[in-house]
């Protein structure tokens, strides 16, 4: 069962990579639907191919745009250009692409991205025949739905399993289109959904984010998509920072760990791996559709905010003999407690006595953009995470 | 050919000069407010009248509900000409085990001819006619239309679906959720959206009436097959028959009347043209987007008169001492410079770097933290 993180840049793909995702999705700068994202230039998706050949990990790369005809009359060029990438699949849902890329790359990979609303085994059926090896379901269908696609069309699936949700079907909304002139379903989705609203049903009005979700947190379910042969388990956000990146990887992979060594998740360890996915930014959390539909619990009437528990303080970027120098990210105090999240492992407390510039001038405080150098309470990779507490 | 949606409540002499009716029952339609069993008896009657006769089915389903509902049809599926069908696994299911026609609803995604040709690779005869994306501009259908032999249709007087979720939304606002619900945004200047449940869930209606009505003498041009309409949410009982007289013999002052029978405001959409693309280069600053020549990494400490820290990011990046520096900072000044010192963060002096080394550089005004840095040369 493969854990799927996001990357919207190669940071991101990294830090992925080392808290130990098994693949990563991403995009090149053209044919996604994160337009807002810095994405990849070519020698970008170059270098990630070289790393996660490395590390032994996947890629895949998303061309899930709808495409007009100009797009679908420029993508083989782009699809030439992937050759010197050799992603490990295309995520594609447009019709349109998938005929297109079969006709000029016939044996490239393509999974089904969730943007082409599939719940059921008929569709599947319809895109395996189009020569898909992979659906990406819905997130309206629970972990037993998606089971038994697989068990019909013989199909690998994936479903998301942590992150956020749109409130619509995937790839049905036009909420963006029609009021904010984005298209939601060529990358430049304006979230209208989680606006407030005052509604009026004739009798009665009230104001509510009617047509916002909760996010999806899916721990508790890990063992019945484990045990349900689930093959990739997938973390929505390449939007998201490292901060979110980093800990759902970690957790997510280190989850599946306990649960090929033991066969099963310790009611403490779900404990655990929730706490720890509460640390991040998140709105409240849903188990969506993985067990049942998911009902009136499931919307998030509230306004968009911030509460975070933690703040990425900072990343590890070099060490020598004990000390390491640290690009701070967020402002930090002497004497604060923070956790160095390493990747693999709890996470470890620690308060520094005092911390110095470059130069060795003890400082009380550090903002964001300096590098510090401080004590090291044991060996950490660079790229390990910092955190500081609200 | 004129394709209306049938309204039980309104007489069936009002649908006149329409060629067929579309048949919505609420367990197959989103729109859709009578049981199938209920709408037969009318079925039968349409059939009888000449009209042809589409059943609706619209619904994005599971396998479970499927099963279901074709069960439920099967013994009905002959009443019908024709099977309007969004969700592809539907398509596939009467494609491989009925023989009826199959008319698709292609309004999400479905932008470009390739994907068309696609469908009737598959389908061949059994392709009705496809209803064409409202996204979708002049130019591009006229384009669509020209360059194929397959049916289309246009919308040319509806209310637009505009997001469509299974959840039972209006339960969960406590609102009346058998009613029609009046959306307005706190937080733009959209209002009146029109919301709707049903058991297949919550649907968000644009605020206005999708209406190519004052642009036909264009639409006519179009080489479409069939122009469809639907009364929902407006005065059927005057405007059906104004509107398909008007199909067929457009006159100003039918459409001056239509007009003020009309209860909506009315909008054409991307009729026209469709620029929801256009805003994207706005969203990303692309003086930190890195481009492929010669990148180095970005810097991520500037102290002034003391250093610039560079994080080398580029795995194929060598730095060493005499290399010719490019900046460029996030508000896209460029300064150049060539490299006089090297030093690790620990102050040790080194000759060469690469990546994922952190080195610090002599300073230089104007560099700024984030600024990318390319090797000239």
């Amino acid at each position: 069962m493969e854990i799927l993180a996001p990357a919207g840049n190669l940071e991101k793909l990294k830090m992925a990579f080392y808290y130990d995702a098994d693949a990563v999705y991403l995009s090149g700068r053209r044919f996604s639907l994160r337009s807002a994202s810095s994405n990849f230039s070519l020698s970008e998706m170059m270098e990630a191919r070289e790393l996660a050949t490395r590390l032994n990990k996947k890629i895949y790369l998303t061309l899930n745009a709808y495409m007009h005809d100009e797009e679908i009359y420029s993508l083989p060029e782009f699809i030439e250009e992937l050759n010197l990438v050799k992603p490990d699949a295309l995520i594609v849902s447009d019709l349109g692409a998938i005929a297109r890329i079969r006709k000029i790359a016939p044996q490239q990979v393509i999974h089904l991205s969730t943007q082409a609303s599939l719940i059921n085994s008929e569709g599947s059926e319809f895109f395996k025949k189009l020569g898909v090896q992979r659906v990406i379901l819905g997130r309206e269908c629970s972990i037993v739905e998606a089971s038994k696609i697989k068990a019909k069309t013989g199909l690998e699936v994936e479903i998301f399993i942590h992150g956020s949700m749109c409130m619509s079907y995937s790839g049905q909304c036009l909420l963006s289109n029609y009021t904010q002139g984005r298209d939601a379903n060529r990358g430049g989705c304006a979230h209208t959904c989680r606006f407030n609203f005052k509604l009026n049903d004739g009798e009665k009005t009230s104001e509510s984010y009617f047509y916002s979700s909760k996010d999806l947190l899916g721990i508790e379910y890990l063992e019945e998509a484990y045990k349900a042969g689930i093959d990739s388990l997938k973390i929505e956000g390449r939007m998201k920072s490292y901060h979110y990146v980093a800990t759902c990887s970690k957790v997510y992979a280190e989850a599946r760990e306990e649960l090929l060594r033991t066969g099963h998740l310790s009611k403490e360890s779900k404990h655990y791996f929730t706490k720890e996915l509460g640390k991040i930014s998140h709105r409240a959390y849903t188990e969506g559709n993985l067990s049942s539909n998911a009902g009136v619990d499931s919307v998030f009437d509230e306004r968009e905010n911030s509460k975070n528990k933690c703040n990425v303080m900072g990343v590890l970027r070099s060490s020598s003999r004990g000390q390491g120098i640290i690009e701070v990210r967020h402002k930090l105090r002497a004497d604060t407690r923070i956790e160095f999240l390493p990747f693999k492992g709890r996470p470890v407390e620690y308060t520094p006595l005092f911390f110095t510039d470059l130069y060795g001038n003890r400082l009380e405080q550090v903002n964001p953009g300096s590098l510090i150098k401080m004590d090291l309470p044991a060996d950490f990779a660079p790229y390990t995470l910092i955190r500081s507490f609200v | 050919m004129i394709s209306a949606y049938f309204d039980a409540r309104l007489p069936l002499d009002l649908y006149s000069g329409a060629h067929e009716l579309i048949i919505r029952a609420r367990e197959f339609s989103l729109k859709g407010e009578d049981r199938l069993e209920d709408l037969l008896p009318y079925v039968k009657e349409i059939r009888k009248r000449g009209y042809k006769v589409s059943l609706e089915y619209d619904l994005i389903v599971k396998d479970d509900l499927l099963i279901m509902l074709a069960n439920k049809l099967e013994p009905y599926l002959d009443l019908f000409h024709s099977l309007r069908v969004r969700d592809l696994g539907l398509i596939h299911y009467y494609f491989e085990r009925t023989q009826i026609q199959l008319d698709l609803i292609l309004d999400r995604g479905f932008t470009n001819r390739e994907s068309h040709q696609e469908m009737k690779r598959y389908l061949g005869s059994r392709l009705g006619k496809i209803l064409i994306s409202p996204e979708l501009p002049k130019n591009s259908i006229r384009e669509f239309t020209e360059s194929s032999d397959i049916s289309y249709e246009i919308l040319v007087f509806a209310p637009l679906v505009i997001s469509y979720t299974p959840r039972p939304l209006l339960q969960a606002a406590s609102m009346n959720h058998k009613s029609v619900v009046v959306a307005d945004s706190l937080e733009s200047p959209h209002k009146n959206f029109l919301v709707t449940e049903s058991s297949a869930g919550t649907l968000v209606f644009h605020f206005r009436q999708f209406s190519l009505l004052s642009r036909f003498n264009i639409v006519q041009t179009l080489n479409l097959q069939s122009y469809c309409i639907d009364m929902k949410f407006e005065n059927g009982a005057v405007l059906l028959p104004l509107i398909i007289n008007y199909l067929l013999k457009p006159d100003l002052a039918l459409l001056e009347q239509i007009k003020k029978a009309s209860l909506r405001k009315t909008f054409q959409g991307f009729f026209s043209v469709n620029r929801t693309d256009k805003q994207f280069k706005f969203l990303t600053n692309n003086s930190i987007l890195r481009s492929d020549e010669h990148y180095l990494g970005e810097v991520i400490e500037v102290v002034r008169d003391k250093h610039i820290a560079l994080l080398l990011t580029n795995a194929e990046s060598e730095l060493k001492i005499g290399d010719r520096l490019k900046f460029i900072t996030p508000d896209n000044k460029i300064f150049e410079t060539v490299v006089s010192s090297l030093r690790t963060p620990f102050l040790e002096p080194v000759l060469q770097a690469k990546s994922p080394d952190l080195v610090l550089l002599a300073t230089q005004k104007g560099v700024s933290i984030r600024t990318a840095v390319y090797k000239q040369g």
